[in-house]
């Protein structure tokens, strides 16, 4: 419960600042003909209902206590790896990237090497068969 | 009756299978499907065509609901209404009941709107034609309260809904067509790729929860089934569950017949309005999941009623169905009544077989096959999801750059698992809003911004009045069934 604040928070915060920023950045958007609101209505509604139910929920959790349960560095290592995607599938293809992925993600999950390795090429002739030969998808 | 010859047959069984693969893949969607197979259909001739179309439209939306049950994601936009609920199920029974809770009320909805297809599209039909945007701008509003409010936390539930309308903003919009917060980014101009975004918050979401958790992960109940206990988990209590449920049921049959034969509207949206409309009546999540598969199946039927008899279609399969018809040199509408009446009744038989049959027993076979991959343990199947999350999100634009919005998506929808908030209305915010936004705008441009034209037409205010009863009804018995639901909505978390 204690970690489930912490991500609570975070996510609140993150709503007032999204919030925040859609109104800022919703009033250069143009107005329609007359004066009337045009783009910039629906994004600063939003802007104010995520900055209030942000705001609402950092003051209703403000007294209980917060606390990360660990594991969230293994977390961040996957999503930094995840961003790195575009720039290996330009030089590896399709078909290598995804089987690296469901090899990292099966060895990181506590997978034996052994095991990682092969989730891996079953999903690189899958992908391989699949999606690229079958379907024609690109890469 | 010549619908019966095996050519037919045989196009109507490869084409639910066809249809069951991509609607079972996340990122691989029916409309994607119907597109693949179209230049391969239109040599086959009218009548093996359409019963090839009627198997993969009819079978994808249902095994849309194999992910969900599998690894909680689903496969299709139309199972992620009630995805979570879907999955508790198998966590909490078995895999096979979840399965037999899908098909069998798939199969249900699909009889029924078929049903309304048969006796009642002109008459439905005419009612449809009432409908402008003020009326769609009142369905949509009540689809959005009955989902923000069927939540235990209100705030928590308004978060979510705002970021995932906030991400729908993103690109081009609908009443000028002025970019918004893009910054520069020529991808972003088409706004974020709805799939992309599903395969982000129910698929990398769920690899990085077990991530997390991975020293005390949730064990599925596998144990004890096999083979008589499969079946009997399929069929007799599914069954018996189905026939409890039997008013359920009807209702929301019914309810995604006619969300389905509104244009614009589809299967995801009658699922959406139907599970959350169970949700707010304090709906377990075997009910709720029973409510949603039901309308979700049942809208298939019904976007056939105004593409048949008015050449309109209600959704994207059902338009893509009336490029087939026209390229096939049949015109859709009263002609085809007329002069087609032997393929309007292969088109009622077909969706017959396929719920009757097709349905219940691919879902049998479905069962069989999830029940033995479950044996494959987690860490593996979790590593293969996240390389098929990848190609997923790549291969529905061929764009590298959804893979940094997959990224992106996946680190949100983590971080809103983890808090407790209901991702499900993330989506919903990315489905139903823009769809609000337009039917306002639309309707506001039409009466230069008179708000009170939401009021004059007779179905606008009947819609207007059901969203208010809607809100004083469940503001007024939230309180009752909130303290029950917030406790387990929390553990889920």
């Amino acid at each position: 419960m204690d970690a489930m604040r912490v991500w609570e928070r975070a996510a609140a915060l993150l709503a007032v600042a999204l919030g925040g920023l859609a109104l800022l950045l919703s009033r250069s958007l143009p107005q329609m003909e007359g004066g009337y609101p045009g783009p910039a209505l629906f994004p600063s509604i939003l802007g104010v209902v995520l900055l209030l139910s942000g705001l609402g929920l950092l003051w209703q959790g403000r007294r209980a206590r917060a606390r990360l349960q660990g594991g969230e560095g293994l977390v961040l290592l996957a999503l930094l790896g995840l961003a790195l995607a575009p720039w290996l599938l330009g030089r590896l293809g399709l078909s290598p990237t995804a089987g690296l992925y469901a090899a990292a993600g099966a060895l990181m999950l506590g997978a034996r090497p052994g095991v990682a390795l092969l989730t891996g090429g079953v999903v690189v002739l899958l992908v391989y068969l699949f999606f690229q030969r079958f379907l024609g998808v690109q890469g | 009756m010549s619908f019966l010859n095996p050519e037919a047959l045989l196009a109507l069984i490869l084409g639910s299978l066809y249809g069951a693969i991509f609607g079972a893949i996340p990122g691989l969607t029916a409309t994607l499907a119907i597109s693949l197979a179209i230049p391969i259909l239109l040599f086959l001739g009218p009548q093996v065509a359409l019963a090839a179309l009627i198997g993969i439209t009819a079978t994808a939306i249902f095994a849309g609901d194999i992910g969900s049950v599998l690894v909680r994601m689903p496969g299709t936009p139309a199972s992620a209404a009630y995805t979570e609920e879907l999955h508790e199920v198998a966590q909490k029974r078995s895999p096979a009941f979840a399965l037999g809770l899908s098909a069998l009320p798939s199969a249900i909805g699909s009889l029924i709107g078929l049903g309304f297809l048969v006796v009642g599209s002109l008459g439905l039909v005419a009612l449809a034609k009432q409908f402008s945007s003020f009326e769609y701008f009142w369905l949509v509003l009540l689809g959005i309260i009955s989902g923000v409010l069927a939540v235990p936390s209100i705030l928590k539930g308004a978060l979510a809904f705002g970021l995932g309308m906030l991400l729908a903003t993103i690109g081009y919009d609908p009443a000028l067509g002025h970019p918004r917060f893009t910054f520069g980014q020529p991808n972003l101009l088409g706004g974020i790729d709805f799939i992309v975004a599903l395969i982000a918050f129910f698929g990398v979401s769920e690899v990085l929860h077990h991530l997390l958790h991975k020293n005390h992960p949730p064990q599925a109940q596998t144990e004890g089934l096999r083979g008589r206990g499969i079946f009997r988990a399929y069929f007799q209590e599914a069954g018996q569950f189905c026939w409890k449920e039997r008013g359920s049921l009807v209702r929301s049959s019914v309810l995604g017949t006619f969300v389905g034969f509104l244009p614009g509207a589809g299967s995801d949206i009658a699922a959406w309005i139907s599970s959350n409309l169970r949700r707010m009546r304090g709906g377990r999540p075997e009910q709720v999941a029973l409510d949603g598969t039901t309308a979700n199946n049942a809208a298939v039927a019904g976007a056939w009623i105004p593409a048949m008899a008015l050449g309109l279609p209600g959704d994207t399969l059902t338009a893509i169905l009336l490029g087939m018809f026209l390229a096939l040199g049949i015109t859709p509408g009263p002609e085809l009544f007329n002069k087609h009446g032997a393929l309007v009744t292969q088109i009622y038989l077909a969706f017959f077989l396929v719920s009757v049959v097709v349905m219940p027993l691919g879902g049998y076979l479905s069962a069989l096959i999830v029940q033995n991959l479950l044996r494959i343990p987690m860490r593996v199947l979790m590593g293969a999801v996240l390389g098929l999350c990848v190609v997923g999100a790549y291969a529905v634009n061929n764009n590298p750059f959804d893979l940094y919005l997959l990224a992106a998506l996946g680190a949100l929808g983590f971080m809103l698992r983890q808090g407790g908030f209901p991702l499900g209305l993330v989506v919903l915010g990315m489905v139903l809003g823009p769809l609000l936004e337009q039917h306002f705008m639309v309707s506001m441009i039409k009466t230069h911004w008179n708000l009170l034209s939401f009021f004059e037409r007779p179905l606008a205010l009947l819609l207007a009045f059901l969203n208010v009863v809607m809100v004083v009804a469940v503001l007024g018995f939230r309180r009752g069934w909130w303290a029950s639901l917030r406790l387990p909505a929390e553990e889920r978390a």
